[in-house]
């Protein structure tokens, strides 16, 4: 059994003036870091988190963040413990992506 | 089920090497034997082969095929699995080979830092193999089998 | 210091984020030199023997085998990518039961309709098929023989094929299997536009904000396609991509408004989204109240199966399914008005938010916004409504032929546009969207085939699915099938297909370059050469005309389409197929042979030998003596050329990577329709629907109506067919290439956990896909990569050992003739056996 992990990377957009504000608040964020970031008004955001849970408030809490216009989610890794893996695996059901599956 | 006359023979011989014989034949499909009209039972779903040995190519610009499972594997907007162990920075631990460095290019044949998006979707290229048998030899010759054919010849 | 596998995950992570928000990005500008020793391997372009989308592949050939492809990096379309199809094609000619001699069914050495198949000659072939040609049309006249030909043809061969028909045996009886794929859309043009074929190309990919698909799994059938868009998406974060699909498919990955809507009801949808823009006041209406007419479409016309059929029976405009009146704009918002987001949310089982969402896409004018459809618009009973519901959309808001604004139709067959469409390969068509029914144009193709007046029939002839029927019938009785494998493909198979095939007033020609489910259904097969043993020209979705030369020679024993077409027309004379009438006021020609009369006309015999590229063979053009292509090819551009379909003289497309139509003045168009980037748009006119004599655009008011079929108590499931990444036109080719094979061997039946578990099943276990008129034996999938809603089931029909077309339901578009494969109605239930 190994602990879980949420990994994730995220694309920033804002102003380029506000780049060094962002960016700041955006590491005061416990989890959240911004390894990369460029001048003219992206940044790279990464989120290492101990569960699903607290990577959602993180994104939003972000979002929020003065001077940010957009969030885009690039990359996604979780590692999780083993017994989740298999609970995840019997699942398997499509709606996963959270698509309607009306008929 | 009616069963639709002329379709039933079953014989295979060959036509290669008896040109001018005359004999009869039925046609063997990708259905091998079984007449057109009637359902045969499905083959058993085949496993994916997962030995994770590298396969030959069958010439340099083929993409390898996927000698490991890739059940579950997310590759969307979000995330992509196979990148965790195959890109350029994953692969010393993982010891998975480096996606090419074609794979860097955009359209304008420029190199960038990381896989050009348009390389996203790895499936599309990339394919498990399952353990059935082909239906049907390919003849296919490797050109190094060609070059040595020539020299033999030679 | 060792970083952990959490630090890899994370470097990673980053990595992938810094690439795609292109930060440090910013390209080394080197070329990649690979280390390929090309001294040795003599490499040459060539179109993709599969999809629409018309990569240019570079073939690498070494004595006379064809030894390595990869994507062409000069080509605009794929620039350097392939699918895995794509990048497997040096292997598709290779299977090892390539037929190398004609087979004739036979007992005692006579040809028998129950016999075994038997080799003999090309001239014992060519002179029995010829016997029975005749024998047909002496007896039954010219509609008692027919021909099934195939978006696959080069544009050459269906040239030549078409001509053999129309001009030569006089008959309209030769349709492609584009008709299962291409029609609806065709349809579709030809009714809002007046003019087939996409106004926009690719490079809208490039330049949109939004993406739309229809019906089209783009990600498996459109691979190449698929990449631009991803890079698109992914590179400019803003752009949307909306995926509506009656199942979940790979597109979904990338989906920023996924929807699943129940079978048949995109139609509401459709029509909820210009009730959206009406009712919001996002009409552009200076571009409406320039380009465009109002009309109100037939209502109830039916579902195109046999006139007898009940549902036939009660339909209203059954006979009149293309009709349609004009109408106002107050009249046409009033119609659409019922459509509310709650009515299309209610029928569609999408949300409500999203179908705003979707609708916001068309309506807001800063976005601009490409639609891609493919067979789920057109295998569909009402497939031209859809295409012409589509339109209405962008006309309203009049995103339309300028960079990014794009409605798309995608093609299925690497030719279906090149050949099967332009140069009018349908029972209703003659090159360069002319039709038999219009006197004008048939003495404009009589013309120019330098033929007697009243050659070629007025009346259309047998489409498609109607070629099933009327062989079963009996009123066709001699019938040549090329290039395509339409026992696999037709629908209805045991109703229909089979018992045609095999009625013993039918005689069954099939030429192929495998032994095909179809071949083995015929009574005549003909070894055929395939792809890069012969010269040939694709045209693709975007309007773009590819050529490529013969790269390697076939087996001995097998011959092209074009071969087989044009040795076929020696065998007969005009006395044999032409009317008295015609040939008492036509002497000159009795006696002639229909070799003479069609291609030692003096256009198609114009080029010598010596215009053949030296560095490559030309089987065809050595076998009869002059540049047959080239003749063939510049005698059908003096269709299109002056009247918007120009072309560009045969020896530049062998230079280029394709050119797209209207090719005026050596440039090819982008975007047609519009002032400034098509030369046919007058001066002042800012846009021009010149197909149409006003020049001006149909919007059709048509309601969402049923599927023909629909799930009931006893079969209670939907079944929609389709296609696999790996596999195309039918798996014949690509069922050969064992990689290709063993990344997909069996089809499947693709299953919601919840509906197997309902029955009881496992995944993995054997069952039955039982519809009203056949059945098949497969295997439950509930994990695949197709995720079906519950209620729904697809399965692939590449395999030829699970016909699913036993299945399927011969239920057509009454306007474009094509079938809906992916609607009706099944049950699953397991065999019983593990």
């Amino acid at each position: 059994m190994s602990e879980a992990y949420y990994v994730s990377s995220l694309v920033a957009q804002m102003a380029p003036e506000a780049v060094e504000a962002v960016c700041n608040a955006i590491k005061e964020i416990e989890f959240a870091d911004v390894p990369l970031s460029d001048p003219r008004g992206k940044a790279v955001v990464l989120i290492d988190a101990p569960g699903m849970s607290e990577l959602m408030k993180i994104t939003e809490q972000i979002q929020e963040i003065e001077g940010v216009f957009s969030l885009l989610p690039v990359y996604q890794h979780q590692e999780l413990d083993d017994q989740h893996e298999l609970n995840q695996q019997q699942k398997d059901l499509p709606s996963s992506i959270g698509l309607e599956t009306t008929l | 089920m009616r069963k639709i006359a002329g379709l039933t023979a079953v014989a295979l011989i060959t036509l290669s090497g008896l040109a001018g014989t005359v004999f009869s034949e039925e046609l063997i499909t990708l259905r091998g034997g079984s007449v057109i009209s009637e359902e045969t039972n499905a083959p058993a779903m085949p496993k994916v082969e997962n030995t994770d040995q590298r396969r030959v190519r069958n010439y340099p610009e083929q993409p390898p095929t996927i000698p490991h499972h890739i059940r579950g594997y997310e590759v969307s907007k979000n995330a992509n699995k196979c990148l965790s162990c195959h890109a350029r920075t994953r692969t010393g631990e993982s010891q998975a080979p480096m996606v090419s460095v074609t794979h860097f290019m955009d359209r304008e044949n420029q190199v960038l830092a990381t896989v050009s998006p348009r390389r996203y979707f790895c499936t599309q290229c990339h394919v498990i193999q399952l353990d059935s048998k082909p239906l049907v030899e390919n003849t296919f010759m490797d050109v190094e089998d060609i070059f040595k054919n020539g020299k033999a010849k030679q | 210091m060792k970083l952990t596998r959490r630090d890899y995950i994370k470097a990673n992570a980053v990595a992938v984020a810094a690439g795609v928000a292109g930060i440090q990005g910013e390209a080394n500008a080197s070329n990649l030199v690979t280390d390929r020793d090309e001294t040795n391997l003599k490499w040459s372009k060539a179109a993709c023997r599969f999809c629409g989308t018309g990569c240019s592949v570079m073939v690498g050939t070494k004595e006379g085998k064809v030894v390595a492809t990869h994507g062409d990096v000069k080509a605009e379309v794929n620039r350097g990518l392939n699918c895995v199809k794509g990048y497997f094609l040096s292997k598709i000619m290779y299977g090892k039961d390539r037929l190398t001699t004609p087979l004739l069914r036979m007992t005692d050495g006579k040809y028998d309709k129950n016999g075994e198949f038997t080799p003999v000659s090309w001239d014992i072939a060519l002179d029995t098929m010829a016997e029975k040609f005749k024998a047909a049309i002496k007896k039954n006249g010219p509609t008692s023989i027919g021909m099934f030909g195939s978006g696959q043809w080069t544009v050459w061969e269906g040239y030549a094929a078409s001509k053999l028909m129309k001009a030569g045996f006089g008959s309209n009886n030769i349709d492609p299997n584009a008709r299962h794929c291409m029609a609806s859309a065709v349809g579709g043009f030809m009714r809002t536009f007046g003019i087939d074929e996409p106004m926009g190309c690719y490079d809208d990919i490039e330049a949109t904000d939004a993406f739309v698909l229809w019906g089209s799994n783009m990600a498996e059938m459109h691979p190449i396609l698929w990449t631009r868009l991803t890079d698109r998406r992914l590179s400019a974060p803003d752009t949307k991509v909306a995926v509506l699909s009656t199942y979940q498919h790979r597109c979904f990955d990338l989906a920023d408004i996924p929807m699943i809507f129940s079978p048949q009801t995109d139609l509401a949808i459709l029509n909820f989204i210009a009730n959206y823009i009406i009712q919001n006041d996002k009409v552009n209406k200076d571009f409406v109240s320039k380009h465009v007419n109002f009309r109100r479409g037939n209502d109830d016309i039916g579902y195109g199966l046999r006139p007898e059929h009940p549902l036939q029976k009660k339909a209203k405009n059954a006979d009149k399914a293309g009709g349609s009146k004009p109408m106002s704009f107050d009249e046409y918002k009033a119609f659409v008005s019922d459509y509310t987001v709650e009515m299309a949310s209610e029928l569609s089982g999408v949300p409500e938010n999203r179908l705003i969402e979707l609708a916001e896409l068309y309506a807001d004018p800063k976005r601009k916004v490409v639609s891609f459809w493919t067979m789920g618009f057109n295998q569909h009973t009402r497939g031209v409504w859809a295409n012409n519901l589509i339109y209405n959309i962008h006309l309203l808001v009049g995103k339309i032929s300028t960079p990014g604004n794009s409605p798309f139709s995608l093609t299925g067959q690497p030719s279906a546009c090149g050949t099967a469409r332009e140069v009018g390969t349908f029972s209703h068509r003659l090159p360069a969207d002319l039709v038999v029914k219009n006197p004008k144009h048939r003495a404009i193709a009589e013309k120019i085939w330098k033929i007697p007046s009243g050659v070629i029939p007025p009346k259309p002839g047998y489409h498609a699915v109607q070629h099933n029927r009327m062989l079963k019938d009996g009123k066709i009785n001699a019938y040549w099938v090329q290039c395509n494998n339409n026992v696999q493909a037709a629908p209805n198979m045991n109703e229909e297909t089979l018992p045609g095939y095999r009625n013993p007033e039918a005689f069954i020609v099939v030429s192929d370059p495998y032994p095909t489910v179809t071949a083995g259904a015929a009574d005549l097969i003909l070894p055929t050469a395939m792809w890069v043993e012969k010269e040939g020209a694709y045209g693709n979705a975007e309007r773009r005309t590819q050529f490529w030369q013969q790269l390697v020679d076939a087996p001995d024993g097998a011959k092209s389409d074009l071969w087989q077409l044009v040795e076929f027309s020696k065998r007969f004379t005009t006395d044999e197929v032409w009317s008295k009438e015609v040939l008492d006021a036509n002497p000159e020609f009795k006696g002639k042979t229909l070799y003479e009369v069609l291609y030692k006309n003096g256009n198609v015999d114009k080029f010598p030998l010596s215009e053949t590229n030296k560095d490559y063979a030309n089987d065809e053009a050595n076998h009869f003596g002059f540049y047959l292509q080239k003749g063939l090819f510049e005698e059908y551009a003096t269709f299109g050329r002056g009247h918007a379909h120009d072309l560009a003289p045969f020896d530049v497309y062998h230079k280029e990577r394709g050119l797209r139509w209207p090719v005026v003045d050596g440039k090819e168009t982008k975007w047609r329709f519009r002032e400034g980037s098509d030369p046919y748009v007058k001066k002042g006119t800012g846009f021009q629907f010149y197909g149409k004599p006003d020049g001006r655009a149909n919007i059709f008011a048509l309601p969402y109506e049923p599927a023909a079929e629909s799930p009931d108590e006893e079969y209670d499931m939907w079944l929609s067919t389709g296609r696999v990444l790996e596999h195309w036109h039918s798996g014949s080719m690509t069922q050969r290439v064992p990689e290709l094979y063993k990344a997909f061997p069996d089809a499947v039946v693709f299953m919601h956990p919840t509906d197997a578990k309902k029955r009881n099943l496992r995944r993995g276990q054997e069952v039955k896909v039982i519809s009203r008129r056949g059945e098949i034996i497969s295997r439950v999938e509930t994990r695949g990569r197709n995720k079906p809603p519950v209620g729904l089931i697809f399965v692939p029909w590449f395999d030829a050992s699970q016909l699913i077309n036993k299945v399927t339901l011969d239920a057509t578009d009454p306007i474009s003739k094509q079938t809906d494969y992916k609607k009706c109605a099944v049950k699953v239930v397991a065999t019983g056996r593990v």
